[in-house]
Formats: C-alpha cells, sequence, structure tokens
C-alpha cells in the first residue's frame, strides 16, 4: 500500500506543478477595484523601438520617484509585433495592467470585454482629464466611453515638398482646396516635375485618405455598426486615384509597396514624390529623410481637401493607455495613466515621442523647455494651430478597422492592375464590411 | 522418494514463478523510469503541439473570434471556403505556382552545384560554407528588405539592366506578374541545406560503379543518369519531401516584402499568409483554424503521393 500511495501522490505532486506553470498561477493580492493603494508593481506594454524604450524608463524613473511605493515594469515590441501578442495576450487575460493601445484597433478589444471603461477613474479624479481637449479624449472612446485616455494624437495632412513644388512654378496648396481643384493642382505640379518624379505618392488604398474623402465629402464613415456611406463615394475615390495614375501624376501602381514600408524609404521621403499625406510627426522625419538622401527640402503641411469649408477632413486619432479587466491593481495603473498624460516632467523626459502630446499644458511645457527638439516644437504647434482654429473632426474607429483597412489596399491594387472593375471593388468592399463590422 | 521428489520441484516451481515476477517487477521499474524521463517531453508535446492541434480542430469548427467564445457553427468555415473564397483559391494556387516552380529548381541547383564540388577541388570546405550562408540567413528579415532593394524600380537589377544598356524602371516586385517569380528565386539562393546533403549522399556511391562503367565506355551523362541519380535516389526524396513541406509553410518572405499584404493584388498571397491574416488580422481564428486543417489535409496527401511514387522511382541498395 505505501507504493502506491507514495506514487499516487508523487503524481499528484507533478500534475499539481505543471498545472500551475501552465496556466501561469502565482498567486495574486492585487486589488482590482479602483480603491486600492497607489502600491506594487504594474506592467506597461507598448510600442516602440530602443529609443522609446529608454524616453519610457525616464518616465518611470519620475513615476517611481513620485510613488515610492509603485513600480512600473517596462515590456516593449515593434509594433507588429506587438500588436501580435497584444492579440494573443488579451485571449490568455493576460494584458499588462496599462496597455498601450490605438484608436484604429481600440474597439476591437473594447467591444469584446478585454478593456474595462476608465470613466469612474475619471469622475473619481484619479485620471485627471481636464486639460486635455473633448474632441482629443473622443479619440479614446467606443460607445461612449472611454476605454483609452489618449496620450499622443495624431492627424494626417497633406504634406508636400515645398521646395520641388516650388521649382514646378506651381502655387503651394492651400488649406481650403476641394478634391476636384486638389487633383488639378497635382496635375499642375506635374507638368513641372522632371522625368521619374510625381506630383503624389499613390493613396487610392490607404484607410486614412479615404476616411478624409468620406469626410471632406460631408459623409460619415461608420454609424451604428455599419457604413455609413454609400458604395459610389468609394467608387468614386478609386476612379480619383486611378485618374491621377493615368495622367502620370501619381506614382505608378508597381511602386506602391515602396510606400507601405519605412516612412524613410517612402517615395516623398526620396524625392521621388512631391506630396502625399503624413501624420503630422512624420513631417519632419521626411524633412530629415530627405536631407538624409541628398535632397534637402522643407516639408510644409495643409488641411486635407475637403468639398465642404464648413466639414474638416483633418481625421483626429490618438495613442493612449488602457487598463484591462484582468488587472489587479486599478489604482496604480490609473496613478501611472494620469502621470503619464498630464505630468510636465513626464512630458518633458518623453519627449511626445508617440503621437503629440495631448495635455495642452504639458504642451506648453515642452514649447518653452529649451532641450525640447524642433522637431517636436514643430508638431506641437501645428496641432495647437489646428485645434484653435476648430479644423479637425473626429471619427467612430469601429471594430474591424484593420480588416477593412487590409482589404481597402487590396481591393485597391486588383483595381489599379486591372484585374477587377471599380464597381466590382466597392461591391467586394461592402461584402467584405458586413463580416468586418457584425 | 516421493517427497524427495516433489521438494525440489516445488522449490524449482516457487524459483520459476518468482523468477518472471521479479523480471516483471525491474520492467516495469524500468518502464517508469522510461516514461518518467519522457515525462517533460510529454508534457511539451500535448500542451504544446498536441493539445492545440486537437482544439484547433474543435475550433475549425466554431466561429471563434479570439476575444469572443467560440460557438458551434458545423462546418460552415469549410462550406465558406471552398465554396465562396476566392482568396482560398488564389491563396493555394500562389503556392502550388511557388512549390512546383521552387521546389524542382532547388533540386537541380543544389544537385548540380554538389556534383561540381565532389571532385574535390581545392577550398572545397570554403565553397561550401559559402553556399551553405544563404540557407542560414535566406528567410531572414534582412534578406527580404535586401530583396525589395533588389527588385523594386530603382533597385540595384534595374541600375544594372541600365548599366548595360537596357534601361528600365519596371518594378519586378510591385507588378503581380512577377512579384513571385522573385521570391521563387529567394528560395532558390537558398539551395545550400539541400546541397550539402546532395554531398554527403554523393560521397556514399562506390566509386567501383564508375570506375566499372568507365571501363564499359560510358560518358560523364551515362553515368550521371545510370549511376549518379539511382544511388543518389533516397536523397534526391528526402531532399525534395523536405522541400515540398517548406514551400507549403513559406511565409516570412512573403509577409515581409509584401508587406504583410501578399499583394500586389494576392500575387504572393501564400497560404500561410493568408492564414495568418484571417487568424490575426480579422480575427477570425475558427475559419483559420478551418484553414490549417485543410493545408493539413492538403500537404499529407502530396507527401502520400510522394511516397507512394517513391516505391517505384527511388533506389535503395538494398532492393
Amino acid at each position: 500500500m505505501t507504493n502506491p500511495t507514495r506514487r499516487t501522490f508523487g503524481w499528484i505532486t507533478i500534475a499539481a506543478a505543471s498545472a500551475l506553470a501552465l496556466t501561469g498561477c502565482g498567486g495574486g493580492g492585487g486589488d482590482s477595484t479602483a480603491d486600492g493603494e497607489i502600491a506594487g508593481e504594474i506592467s506597461y506594454a507598448f510600442w516602440g523601438n530602443p529609443a522609446r524604450a529608454e524616453k519610457v524608463d525616464d518616465v518611470i524613473g519620475v513615476f517611481e520617484d513620485a510613488n515610492p511605493e509603485a513600480t512600473v515594469s517596462p515590456e516593449v515590441a515593434d509594433y507588429m509585433a506587438y500588436i501580435e501578442r497584444l492579440t494573443v495576450r488579451a485571449a490568455g487575460n493576460d494584458l499588462a495592467c496599462a496597455t498601450g493601445t490605438q484608436s484604429t484597433f481600440l474597439a476591437q478589444y473594447a467591444e469584446n470585454g478585454a478593456l474595462r471603461p476608465l470613466d469612474d477613474l475619471i469622475e473619481s479624479g484619479q485620471i485627471d482629464v481636464s486639460d486635455i481637449p473633448e474632441d482629443v479624449l473622443a479619440a479614446g472612446q467606443v460607445d461612449g466611453k472611454q476605454y483609452m485616455l489618449p496620450t499622443g494624437t495624431f492627424v494626417r495632412l497633406l504634406a508636400y515638398n515645398a521646395d520641388l513644388v516650388a521649382e514646378t512654378g506651381a502655387p503651394a496648396p492651400t488649406d481650403d482646396l476641394t478634391w476636384e481643384e486638389y487633383g488639378d493642382w497635382l496635375r499642375e505640379v506635374q507638368d513641372g516635375l522632371p522625368d521619374g518624379v510625381y506630383a503624389t505618392e499613390n493613396e487610392g488604398g490607404l484607410m486614412f485618405t479615404f476616411m478624409s474623402w468620406v469626410a471632406g465629402h460631408g459623409g460619415t464613415f461608420v454609424e451604428d455598426g455599419k457604413l455609413a456611406f454609400d458604395q459610389d463615394t468609394l467608387a468614386d475615390y478609386f476612379e480619383f486615384w486611378l485618374d491621377l495614375t493615368d495622367d502620370g501624376a501619381a506614382i505608378p501602381a508597381a511602386s506602391i509597396p515602396d510606400q507601405l514600408g519605412a516612412l524613410e524609404l517612402t517615395p516623398m521621403a526620396n524625392g521621388i514624390a512631391a506630396s502625399g499625406t503624413r501624420d503630422i510627426p512624420h513631417l519632419y522625419i521626411t524633412e530629415q529623410a530627405l536631407a538624409g538622401a541628398g535632397k534637402r527640402a522643407a516639408v510644409e503641411a495643409v488641411s486635407n481637401p475637403s468639398d465642404d469649408p464648413d466639414e474638416s477632413a483633418n481625421i483626429l486619432g490618438s495613442n493612449g493607455i488602457s487598463i484591462p479587466e484582468s488587472c489587479d491593481n486599478v489604482a496604480t495603473a490609473a496613478a501611472w495613466i494620469d502621470f503619464f498624460a498630464n505630468d510636465a516632467d513626464a512630458a518633458l523626459a518623453f519627449q511626445s515621442d508617440n503621437g503629440i502630446l495631448t495635455n495642452t499644458t504639458a504642451q506648453d511645457a515642452l514649447l518653452d523647455d529649451a532641450d525640447t527638439p524642433d522637431g517636436v516644437k514643430q508638431n506641437v504647434t501645428i496641432l495647437q494651430g489646428l485645434t484653435e482654429s476648430g479644423d479637425l473632426t473626429t471619427t467612430a474607429y469601429p471594430a474591424g478597422l484593420p480588416t477593412l483597412t487590409a482589404e481597402l489596399q487590396r481591393l485597391y491594387q486588383q483595381v489599379a492592375f486591372g484585374e477587377m472593375s471599380v464597381d466590382e471593388a466597392a461591391a467586394a468592399f461592402f461584402t467584405a464590411a458586413e463580416d468586418a463590422l457584425d | 522418494m516421493s517427497a524427495t521428489t516433489i521438494a525440489p520441484t516445488a522449490t524449482g516451481t516457487a524459483a520459476k514463478a518468482a523468477g518472471p515476477r521479479r523480471g516483471a517487477a525491474r520492467r516495469r521499474r524500468e518502464n517508469l523510469a522510461g516514461y518518467l524521463f519522457m515525462t517533460p517531453w510529454l508534457i511539451g508535446f500535448v500542451a504544446i503541439i498536441g493539445g492545440p492541434v486537437v482544439v484547433s480542430l474543435y475550433l475549425s469548427f466554431t466561429d471563434y473570434s479570439i476575444l469572443g467564445d467560440a460557438d458551434w457553427v458545423g462546418t460552415e468555415n469549410y462550406q465558406k471556403m471552398f465554396t465562396e473564397d476566392q482568396r482560398f483559391w488564389a491563396a493555394l494556387r500562389v503556392t502550388f505556382t511557388y512549390l512546383i516552380v521552387s521546389v524542382p529548381l532547388v533540386q537541380v541547383f543544389a544537385l548540380g552545384l554538389a556534383t561540381l564540388l565532389v571532385r574535390g577541388i581545392r577550398g572545397l570546405t570554403a565553397y561550401r560554407a559559402l553556399f551553405y550562408v544563404p540557407s542560414l540567413i535566406g528567410g531572414s528579415v534582412a534578406i527580404a528588405i535586401l530583396w525589395r532593394f533588389i527588385f523594386s524600380a530603382n533597385g540595384l537589377l534595374n541600375n544594372f539592366l541600365t548599366a548595360i544598356g537596357l534601361p528600365t524602371d519596371y518594378s519586378w516586385i510591385g507588378m503581380p506578374e512577377t512579384a513571385l517569380s522573385t521570391l521563387v528565386i529567394l528560395n532558390i539562393w537558398q539551395f545550400g541545406a539541400a546541397m550539402i546533403i546532395y554531398l554527403a549522399g554523393l560521397k556514399q556511391i562506390p566509386t567501383e560503379l564508375y570506375e566499372a562503367a568507365t571501363v564499359d565506355g560510358a560518358g560523364g551523362l551515362r553515368k550521371f543518369w545510370s549511376i549518379t541519380l539511382p544511388m543518389l535516389s533516397p536523397v534526391i526524396f528526402f531532399n525534395l519531401l523536405m522541400n515540398v513541406v517548406a514551400a507549403f509553410q513559406a511565409f516570412n518572405t512573403a509577409y515581409i516584402v509584401s508587406n504583410g499584404t501578399g499583394g500586389p493584388a494576392d500575387s504572393t498571397l501564400f497560404y500561410t499568409l493568408y492564414l495568418y491574416q484571417r487568424g490575426f488580422v480579422d480575427f477570425d481564428m475558427g475559419y483559420a483554424s478551418a484553414l490549417g486543417w485543410v493545408l493539413l489535409v492538403i500537404c499529407g496527401a502530396v507527401a502520400a503521393g510522394l511516397f507512394a511514387l517513391s516505391r517505384r522511382v527511388v533506389f535503395y541498395g538494398d532492393e
């Protein structure tokens, strides 16, 4: 009897140890309510390069000085790897207590219950949003609830190589162009460009440009979980870019892969295209890339074209931080988010590295600081100008947007290479949207 | 008499009975030790491979979205795949084209070079290492990016063509007609691993066979056809099988070169890339699981076909 008992006990021990190892159970003791102390360890997961990771380390240092009982463990990965990891971790109920999120994919996680709303933390004052504009806050909302606190906004504008455009003899673009005028301007620029250089990158498959097209035509992208524009809107958009390509004003469809890679390798950053849409922080990077390619030039930006002068087509999105439902230290996570978004020292340490800082007071601190790089100051100034003039618009970023983004790119290529008609592609997009937005 | 007779017999019987018991106990202990040594692998296999494989079969009959519940939908995923999903067929077409073109070419390059290198030329080790290096780095991110630099409109290939008087701005990687070809070339470039195996196989062929053939007046081509190929056929079969399986699993290069899109216009949409898109972009894990199982069945069927063919064309020395 002794041996079987010992053996049984041994197997039970092995099984229990294995189960613990496999499930990752290791005790807890945290507080999943918002009322706990700012203490203990939380993880902060975000995407970026080593330079950004260093800046986050600096912010963590300042935070831990202010909250000696709390520690923040950073977890960084490059964007694509981060997105994949996010999916897997969400499936395993294992998201970091402070998880980096973005308007473009926020709804996927919020609607599936992976994230907790932050509204109670905002109401209690644990997260202060008094210095963050309402339209910026909206970029972190899903179905009216705040699931992400925006910490760095992005707005895609119409960027152009000012020196190259001036050489063509064409006037600089203005903030009040309609889409038709924009097309005419591109053709005028093209007339003055040398062979092999194009007036614009080819954006027929870019979701952000298409969203601007919809907004600029007085439409709404998504409403009540369905596409809120008609197929003709998309077909017209495809036609607009196909015509520009046929006229030689947009880079050929075969060169589209070049504009999908690293920013520094895009046609505009290499002087092969005179214009293209860019997020505000990318204007300065494009300028630096041009200088690096031996084609130093000033990169300026104007508002996206809009057929209605009262409707801005500058769509605002944001990066930010969310708290998952599974977080067992909400109070510390909230304190970290509040600190990251609002503290002036944190702003100076992070240097607005992932989108433009959302807190207006912290923006001023950045502008006043002598150590803030010129590019960062330029970004903040542009955003403040857009905010003051009200030339921004918000849009709902639906769950399923990543699918639609990929589908738009694919279908435009099918059309551009003559493998599908414009109407077939528009219809296929709507069919795909039914599944993606379901 | 009877007692003396019976006693040893009884003792002998007991001894005989105890012997098998001790033997059985020893075997059990040995078996237990064996199982204990196997336990880490077994846990790993069940938890990391076997378990997920079984679960994925179940998920293929659900609408699992990774963040939501898995509701049973029966064979809907498979029906949709075969009857509605044009991209599934496009992915199959791309994968089979890639396989049918690149796998034989890899064998030709690898065997051809191995045949040259086996002749005992000076610096053989250096050549061998040199040709093997692409196999080590060929599937890496850096090489995939390099491929874009070579085959884009302003890439090295077009610069070279311009230098020799054939100016062109054709984007080999950006046109659907040629994009897959660049990936085929990338795969062929990684022939080193197959070459090393061929080299080892060639060295095992008895030299007497060649000597006898020479005496009989056979030329180089005849010797290659009648001696080298038959004697090397098990190695060729092995390489072929490995490369076919690898072609079905090809992912990295297409993912990086096309920025994960499978473009232009789905011309580099490898099956695994499509599976990835459905799982990790669309969050349609149920459908992705079904795609995975169909790939497994196709891969298994092709492998079975190759094994069946091998009975006819592969020559083992002991036959």
